[in-house]
């Protein structure tokens, strides 16, 4: 599925990847800045033996994430690969759609879990490039199986819109307990 | 014995159990069958569903998905060259080739034979090694289950052969995280940076369904559109199951492999089926067909694989300890139910593990049949663009991690835990460390605090017989990945991933 190569070589992490350098030293700074917040994050707690200290394991944790991520960052020094724009580039395109997504959560308790759905889904679809009546209509179907699959059927718990308030009392009350 | 049977019957007969169990097995061969979304996927999403419901539906609508998604996924692995799921890699070596040559019948028939006996094989192993491991279970105290834990972040490391270093590392930042939050113990706050968003801690389940759902759904999103051509099969399906007759050695010590492999926490899939892929081409008298359309290689990889889910139940329901990803997400499903695995649970709640059973080997018999009726029907759905189903994934995700508790809070973590995982993926790193060692971590704390108070010097950690055993298992898993990294690179450093040797 990767647009990248997927041999077994590359599986097993063999081929040079773009970035890998630049993630392990960001990685393993980060557990260095956490390492340094210690003392100030976690308290010390008296008569206690060091195990049962409540920063022996945050600090256990931490200290595999700097030594493992250090050493990965000088073994990945060595097999650095052209591509760290174009890569980042990649990574980044993809908080376009942790956006939509967050703005379908806002969306759903203002508006309503199934008009929410029933607006995301064949927006997002022509953003895709589904920009037929029959792609549109299928982003809708999809929106509708679900929302009926989990909601109505399986009776997960997400709470109604408040502009299901607006609607007149038995339909309200119609959409709020089912949609 | 026989009442606990009478109610197993009894429990599984309910029509919702029954209902679990179909939705589970035939969704779990769509979702494998789809390149692009495998088990961990589909199981984050419907886990949170599985809370509100009887323990027994929601798990038997999970062991559905788990044991029956790597049946679908030899489908476009030997069809189009791409596994389902990612353990049906091994299986594109022999069964394309197959395809190629004009036998795609005969390759998928022999992977969904392979599959079900590894599958039963597996829940033999189940039945017969769960309860010997719970008889033995009472002698693991909170030392003992402190070095298993141990031993199974150990393990998680050690099996991700070249990206070692990169296991630990992420291991260690699931252990980090599981201690955000309120530390129980004192009441004092750890890494909250005064966010009362991070008081409580980071759920795990909001982890697993941003690493697995959500950066699945980003990477589907973000590459370009793919729509795979398949050629519909022709011919009987029933008259290729019998070919694994010819092949029952390999199927037999294929599923051995994975048995062993789901048993040892952080094993699983890969390992087993390259050892078994391993012994089937240094013991056949045909090893130059591997990798250019071996029955034998087919049937090794997919024996191996199957037999994986049944036997990695048993650490989970024996000690409640989980040696992969997905078991690990299971023991969420026991815990919300107040349902604890381990030896009680076999003293009390035996016609539910009984239960268990019944619904795994019904769930193999239902796939296969399933499989046989419906694989030309399948090969449709092979072809959803990729992108039409990060669409899905990622509004399904949003069930998923709403409905936990309408957090928007949850919302945002677990859609950066979604950018991560995506660059997890981009950049070839694995994800499940982090889960176990989320996992493993949150039971490593207790019970490491607990079995201090009880002894006096570190070497009376190791003064009962099986935590003995433990520390020599450990110490020999450490000698062993020491002593092979040295071996496998002569004159480099044994930690330089391209002086390592190529996968067999």
């Amino acid at each position: 599925m990767s647009d990248q190569d997927d041999t077994p070589d590359a599986r097993s992490g063999v081929s040079p990847r773009p970035a890998a350098f630049a993630f392990a030293v960001v990685f393993a700074l980060l557990a260095l800045a956490l390492i340094i917040q210690i003392g100030d994050q976690t308290k010390w707690a008296n008569g206690k033996p060091w195990v049962a200290q409540p920063r022996f394991w945050p600090g256990v944790g931490l200290a595999m994430m700097l030594g493992f991520g250090g050493l990965h960052a000088v073994m990945q020094y060595r097999n650095r690969a052209a591509g760290l724009g174009r890569e980042i580039w990649f990574w980044l395109r993809a908080v376009e759609y942790a956006g939509w997504l967050i703005g379908y959560v806002w969306l759903v308790p203002i508006i309503g879990y199934l008009p929410a759905s029933l607006l995301v889904a064949p927006v997002l679809a022509w953003r895709l490039g589904f920009r037929t009546a029959g792609g549109v209509l299928a982003a809708l179907g999809l929106a509708l199986t679900i929302v009926v699959v989990f909601r109505v059927i399986l009776r997960v718990n997400i709470p109604g819109g408040e502009a299901y308030r607006l609607l007149p009392d038995t339909l309200s009350s119609f959409m709020l307990t089912y949609f | 014995m026989m009442q606990d049977f009478i109610s197993a019957l009894g429990m599984i007969s309910e029509w919702q159990v029954l209902l679990a169990l179909f939705v589970g097995s035939v969704g779990g061969v769509i979702i494998g069958a789809i390149p692009g979304i495998g088990p961990p996927v589909a199981i984050a999403i419907i886990l949170p569903v599985t809370f509100s419901m009887d323990p027994l539906v929601g798990l038997t609508a999970m062991l559905g998905i788990y044991g029956s998604a790597m049946y679908g996924g030899a489908l476009p692995a030997v069809l189009i060259n791409t596994p389902g799921t990612a353990v049906n890699a091994l299986t594109t070596y022999d069964g394309y080739p197959m395809t190629k040559r004009g036998e795609a019948r005969r390759a998928v028939t022999l992977a969904y034979s392979a599959s079900f006996v590894g599958g039963c094989l597996g829940i033999v192993a189940l039945i017969f090694l769960a309860p010997v491991l719970a008889a033995i279970a009472p002698m693991f105290g909170a030392r003992e289950i402190f070095l298993t834990a141990f031993l199974g972040i150990l393990l998680v490391i050690v099996v991700h052969r070249r990206q070692v270093l990169a296991a630990g590392m992420l291991a260690g930042f699931g252990i980090f995280l599981s201690t955000i939050g309120l530390d129980r113990a004192t009441y004092s706050k750890r890494f909250t940076f005064d966010q009362s968003w991070l008081a409580s801690g980071v759920d795990l389940i909001v982890v697993v369904l941003g690493l697995f759902a959500v950066s699945q759904a980003f990477l589907l999103l973000t590459q370009p559109n793919d729509s795979p051509k398949v050629t519909p099969l022709t011919g009987r399906m029933w008259s290729g199951l019998t070919g694994i007759f010819r092949h029952k050695r390999v199927a037999a010590v294929g599923s051995g492999f994975g048995v062993i492999m789901g048993i040892i926490p952080g094993a699983g899939e890969f390992t087993a089926q390259f050892l078994s892929y391993s012994y089937a081409q240094k013991t056949s008298k045909t090893p130059e067909q591997f990798g250019d359309g071996s029955p034998e290689g087919l049937v090794a990889s997919e024996a191996a694989n199957n037999a994986v889910p049944g036997a990695a139940l048993v650490p989970l329901l024996a000690l409640g300890i989980p040696g992969e990803a997905l078991t690990a997400m299971m023991l969420s499903v026991f815990y919300v139910h107040g349902v604890v695995p381990g030896p009680k649970l076999f003293e009390n709640n035996m016609d539910f593990v009984l239960a268990l059973y019944l619904a795994l080997l019904i769930m193999n018999v239902l796939v296969v049949v399933f499989l046989i009726f419906s694989t030309n029907s399948l090969l449709r759905i092979i072809r959803v663009p990729t992108r039409f189903l990060g669409l899905a994934i990622l509004m399904l995700s949003f069930v998923g991690v709403y409905s936990l508790r309408n957090s928007v809070s949850d919302c945002i973590i677990a859609a950066g835990f979604g950018v991560f995982g995506l660059i997890l993926r981009r950049l070839d790193l694995p994800i499940v460390p982090i889960i176990l060692g989320m996992v493993l971590g949150g039971i490593m704390e207790p019970k490491l605090r607990v079995a201090m108070t009880r002894i006096d010097t570190p070497l009376d950690m190791f003064d009962r017989p099986v935590s003995a055993i433990l520390v020599v298992l450990i110490c020999a898993v450490l000698a062993a990945t020491v002593w092979s990294a040295f071996k496998r690179t002569p004159g480099g450093s044994p930690l330089n991933p391209q002086s390592s040797e190529k996968p067999t």
